[in-house]
């Protein structure tokens, strides 16, 4: 990693960007629960305004939270800016650095220029310097900061523009939109992590081996598992149904609820909406219920996959161990207050905010055990190499 | 000429009159509905009402008459060209979509007004293909023009500001519909001789059809729909 990692500032500073995007997150959550959504019906502007001079007199209702949603998107914006500017000039020097950093200003000067197709038109470019970045990042893992400092730039203003287009497409796409937007911000917060991560103090001096394959992968696919999980939620939430499914634990008295167009229309005769929510149909049943016993399945895997990493890893790992069982129970605890508290907009945001932690937290110790995982091997062929070879160790 | 004109204008007027009826009656509702729940507002609508505001999904009244049912024909009425002038007028007072369920005919343009002092918009969605989906900000009070041009029932429209307000419109091809009264009556005017089927739509109780047969005479049809029973034991 060299020089570009250590820097504790930009640990510092990264960790903001972190915490700004889980914010974001939650804020993003509460905009989908109320179904305000829509409450500025144009983009980029709001209400033909410029969304920084919208006066505040005017935010109101639903708009009050859309709106912060919007300006806060951009506070994140400038926030992983300066962290691509920053990782770039550290990294770089001469020609190279300036012609990066003129590019990474030019890209946010152009966000501020509220036409559609211009916004549009620097995401497109913005997709194509991601993936650049990320080839980038993979061939050269020794300045791997600085490009994964391209993505989270990129990556802020594909999915502000995301986010736009699910307004301006509403009628036809709004769901889909919706739906992706959701799913990008989730692994925007990853990527934020990642950095937060990769710039620590630790993450520079780990040096410890841990024969972790086996667990590594199973971290990895408990974690994969917990992306489908917020698919299904935001899949749920974006079709602005409600809740589909009223009672725990049973769902309509049983296991399985009948799916059929009698009970369907049965249920949504006897279902009192209170905010225009969307009839369910059986559609959305079965939704809400893979929701319900993947959450299920999704505990069971993290307190077993966390027990092996506090059985076998060192401290750090034990940490993260013990904050994914946290998260977890607690994210099941929301789960059910969510619905028996018929989605209270409090109870509701926070069960999204930790899902986004626990998602988060699953693939940081993939990345920490990835990390001794990748020790291990070289100091196990190291061994082969020279029987009296690394010593081993537990940090 | 002239004369001879205005005798068989007259006659043709007399008959389509003579052969234009009535239909009334009642729509109740059996079984128990689940109670409405009452309306979380925010700081701007609460001061505007001193009492709690409820959601409207079964208003029953006097004998267990059902508000809000749209009653339509559904077949045997051609189809009218729309009335020229505007239709009834949709509003937002106090933070509240009235009247809850309304009907228009379909190319008839009608207005939705913001009654209050501050920001509502204005977000129909339609389902049927040709009809638009028209989300309108409405930051004064104002009135916006709207119409569908094809048969829907119902269509919603919701406020995205304030998520407790929606309504719905009901579009038909001619002119027979009404929506019932607090206590469920209604009454479709001005129908001409023949067989029809006419259909009660009650969001929550769903639908019921009844064939009548028109003449010269008023015809009395009543209808009763169901509040389910809850699906969980």
């Amino acid at each position: 990693m060299g020089r570009s990692t250590e820097n504790v500032w930009l640990h510092r500073f990264a960790f903001v960007l972190a915490v700004l995007t889980l914010l974001m997150v939650a804020l993003g959550g509460v905009v989908t629960t109320k179904g305000v959504g829509m409450s500025v019906p144009d983009w980029p502007t709001t209400y033909g305004e410029h969304l920084f001079l919208f006066p505040f007199s005017k935010w109101i209702g639903g708009v009050f939270f859309e709106h912060s949603h919007r300006l806060w998107g951009y506070l994140v914006g400038f926030f992983s800016a300066v962290l691509a500017i920053w990782t770039w000039a550290r990294d770089t020097k001469g020609r190279e650095r300036w012609v990066g950093i003129s590019a990474m200003i030019l890209a946010g000067a152009l966000m501020g220029y509220h036409k559609p197709w211009m916004l549009v038109s620097v995401a497109a470019v913005s997709m194509f310097a991601a993936i650049w970045a990320g080839v980038n990042a993979m061939r050269q893992p020794s300045h791997q900061l600085r490009w994964l400092g391209v993505i989270i730039l990129a990556g802020v203003i594909v999915q502000g523009v995301i986010g736009g287009l699910r307004v301006l497409l509403d009628e036809k796409w709004g769901t889909e939109f919706g739906v992706f937007h959701a799913t990008i911000a989730q692994l925007f917060l990853l990527l934020a992590g990642s950095i937060v991560l990769i710039t620590s103090d630790w993450w520079a001096k780990a040096s410890r081996m841990f024969h972790g394959g086996a667990l590594r992968r199973f971290v990895f696919a408990t974690t994969l598992l917990i992306l489908l999980q917020l698919i299904f939620g935001a899949t749920m939430r974006h079709q602005h149904a409600g809740l589909a499914v009223p009672d725990l634990p049973l769902a309509y008295g049983k296991l399985w609820p009948a799916t059929d167009a009698s009970s369907v229309a049965a249920y949504n005769s006897h279902r009192i909406e209170a905010a225009g929510e969307n009839p369910i149909s059986a559609g959305h049943i079965v939704i809400h219920m893979l929701h319900r016993y993947t959450g299920v399945l999704i505990a069971a895997l993290v307190i077993v996959c966390a027990t092996m990493m506090f059985r076998r890893g060192g401290t750090v790992q034990r940490r993260f161990a013990t904050a994914w069982i946290a998260l977890v129970l607690l994210q099941v605890t929301l789960g059910i207050l969510t619905i028996t508290s018929e989605r209270k907009v409090d109870v509701t945001t926070t069960h999204v905010a930790v899902g986004a932690l626990t998602f988060l937290i699953g693939w940081i110790s993939f990345l920490v055990s990835s990390r001794n995982a990748v020790e291990s091997e070289a100091i196990a062929a190291n061994e082969l190499l020279s029987p009296k070879g690394a010593e081993l160790e537990h940090a | 000429m002239k004369l001879t004109l205005g005798i068989i204008t007259a006659a043709a007027l007399a008959g389509s009159c003579a052969s234009a009826a009535d239909i009334t009656g009642k729509v109740k509702l059996s079984g128990t509905p689940p109670p409405e729940k009452q309306i979380q507002l925010d700081a701007t609508c609460g001061k505007l009402h001193a009492k709690p505001l409820t959601t409207r999904h079964y208003m029953v009244g006097e004998g267990s008459g059902l508000g809000n049912v749209f009653v339509y024909v559904k077949e045997g009425a051609k189809p009218a060209p729309a009335p020229a002038g505007k239709g009834p007028t949709l509003d937002q007072v106090g933070c509240e979509y009235t009247p809850y369920v309304m009907g228009v005919q379909a190319g008839q343009h009608f207005d939705v007004k913001n009654s209050d002092t501050f920001l509502h918009n204005v977000h129909s969605m339609p389902k049927v293909e040709g009809n638009k989906e028209k989300n309108v900000g409405q930051p004064i009070p104002m009135k916006s023009d709207f119409v569908f041009e094809k048969s829907e029932v119902l269509v919603r429209f919701k406020c995205d500001v304030h998520p407790w307000m929606f309504a719905y419109v009901g579009v038909v091809d001619h002119p027979y519909y009404a929506v019932t009264d607090k206590d469920g009556n209604f009454k479709i005017s001005g129908l001409p001789a023949g067989n029809y089927t006419v259909e009660a739509f009650h969001l929550k109780a769903g639908a019921k059809a009844e064939k009548v047969t028109l003449a010269a005479d008023n015809k009395t049809l009543d209808f009763t729909l169901e509040a389910k029973a809850a699906p969980t034991p």
